[in-house]
């Protein structure tokens, strides 16, 4: 015990370095999939065709890669190709966008479509328009729908940062293997790391609980 | 007539629903659609306020031609549609599931809103029920609101589409007695229903519809007493006397 809190606090400095590179990957882009997100699942319900295939397309082939292959591909591959060498940061965060973007989308459609068609006929029968329609009456009931899986999604990003290592970004996790190439301690260091995701995305598993507390009160 | 519709024509793919439609509505009259479930009842009904496209014909209301017309929205302020499954909003209480249409057009400001919409759930008799939520109201509660919500927005005709066949037997009565009040204040009125008793007492007129066509349509003493057509007879046949 004593050996191990002696590691930790050589090491920790370390490590809240790397959790806070995730914590701004994980956010910058969450934040931006976010809105990406939203566009992409307008086109999703759009009537035009060429949207719709765009988005289909779009989905298949972020659901279709893996996260580290897309990574790579982006950060060696694009980069051979176009002779620059990329921010591993800002390839990281390009990657998790796209990654993030897609699955938020399918859940604002899905959230969308699955409020009952028989509210969207209701509110256009009194002589609201699309938009108002979309506002008042369809939003404020997906937006129930949504909350849960949007959660998940950010719980899933904030996991997926660790495996940005690959491309050297200096995040928990890569920090944790540099600690542990030096020291040869791997039961420890990972040990932390394991205990420092795992108390940010309790918290904000329980965020979520909270929000869907709130959320069922007003009805 | 507050409604002409000719020759109108409406399918689902290859499925022909409606099958050269015509008819009209004075203005003050109530009118009951009934027949056989798929006969295309309900399509009917939401061609009239385009809820569904009708594909050929015309269909006239208030002499607008609904079919092409550019702005459907303030048309539609003027017909009123209560629905099977009552599609209140559940994340709005019953006022503002009265007031949220006419405030959001700025036809009223939210005091004349509620004021009007007092007065309407004091005509469904559920002034009491102005601050709880839909989840909280029975059936029968669900389509009184329903129908206070639709007059909110002071429609010249109200549509009804089967407004009671989800209903517990024992909730289908209040419904009906609020729209027989309707009736009798002279709104116009079209009902597609299964209430054979309710179309007789109240309509002035009731169509009998069948397989995209109507089939045989006159007053309902004639219509329920003397049905000309073979389709009509076995059908009245059967929903009046079932056992």
């Amino acid at each position: 015990m004593e050996q191990y809190l002696a590691v930790w606090a050589e090491c920790w400095p370390s490590l809240f370095a790397g959790l806070e590179v995730t914590l701004i990957m994980a956010v910058t882009s969450l934040f931006c999939a976010f809105f990406l997100g939203i566009v992409l699942a307008v086109m999703g319900l759009s009537h035009i065709r060429a949207l719709r295939a765009f988005y289909t397309l779009y989905l298949y082939v972020v659901r279709g890669v893996p996260v580290m292959i897309f990574a790579l591909f982006l950060f060696f591959g694009v980069g051979a190709l176009l002779h620059v060498k990329f921010n591993p940061l800002f390839a990281a965060i390009v990657t998790l966008t796209i990654n993030a973007s897609a699955y938020l989308a399918e859940i604002f459609r899905g959230g969308i479509q699955a409020v009952d068609v028989g509210q969207v006929e209701a509110a256009r029968s009194l002589g609201l328009g699309y938009f108002k329609t979309l506002q008042k009456v369809v939003l404020p009931q997906a937006i129930k729908i949504m909350i849960p899986p949007i959660i998940n999604q950010f719980i899933t990003t904030l996991k997926d940062t660790s495996i940005l290592s690959v491309i050297s970004v200096r995040e928990l996790t890569m920090n944790s293997q540099i600690i542990i190439a030096r020291t040869y301690m791997p039961f420890e260091v990972y040990s932390f790391a394991a205990l420092l995701y795992l108390v940010v995305i309790v918290g904000l598993s329980l965020l979520s609980k909270v929000v869907e507390r709130r959320l069922q009160h007003d009805n | 007539m507050i409604i002409e519709v000719e020759h109108m024509v409406k399918s689902f793919g290859t499925n022909e629903v409606l099958k050269d439609i015509s008819f009209h509505v004075a203005e003050g009259e109530v009118v009951c659609i009934i027949g056989p479930s798929g006969s295309g009842k309900s399509t009917l009904l939401r061609c009239l306020n385009r809820l569904e496209e009708a594909q050929g014909g015309t269909v006239k209301v208030f002499g607008t031609d609904v079919r092409h017309t550019k702005d459907i929205d303030s048309f539609r302020e003027q017909i009123g549609m209560v629905f099977q499954m009552f599609n209140l909003f559940p994340n709005y209480t019953v006022m503002d599931n009265i007031t949220l249409a006419p405030v959001e057009l700025k036809k009223m400001t939210k005091a004349e809103a509620e004021k009007r919409g007092m007065e309407l759930l004091q005509m469904v008799g559920l002034a009491d029920k102005r601050d709880a939520y839909p989840s909280q109201l029975s059936g029968g509660q669900k389509q009184r609101i329903a129908i206070a919500r639709a007059l909110e927005m002071n429609p010249k005709i109200m549509l009804f589409d089967e407004p009671t066949s989800a209903l517990d037997p024992e909730m289908v009565g209040e419904v009906l007695g609020v729209m027989k009040q309707l009736a009798q204040q002279g709104m116009t009125m079209v009902i597609v229903t299964h209430e054979m008793g309710f179309a007789r007492e109240v309509a002035d007129r009731v169509i009998f519809m069948g397989d995209g066509v109507i089939i045989e349509e006159g007053k309902p003493k004639d219509l329920f007493e003397h049905p000309q057509n073979e389709r009509t007879k076995k059908f009245l046949n059967s929903v009046l006397h079932p056992i």
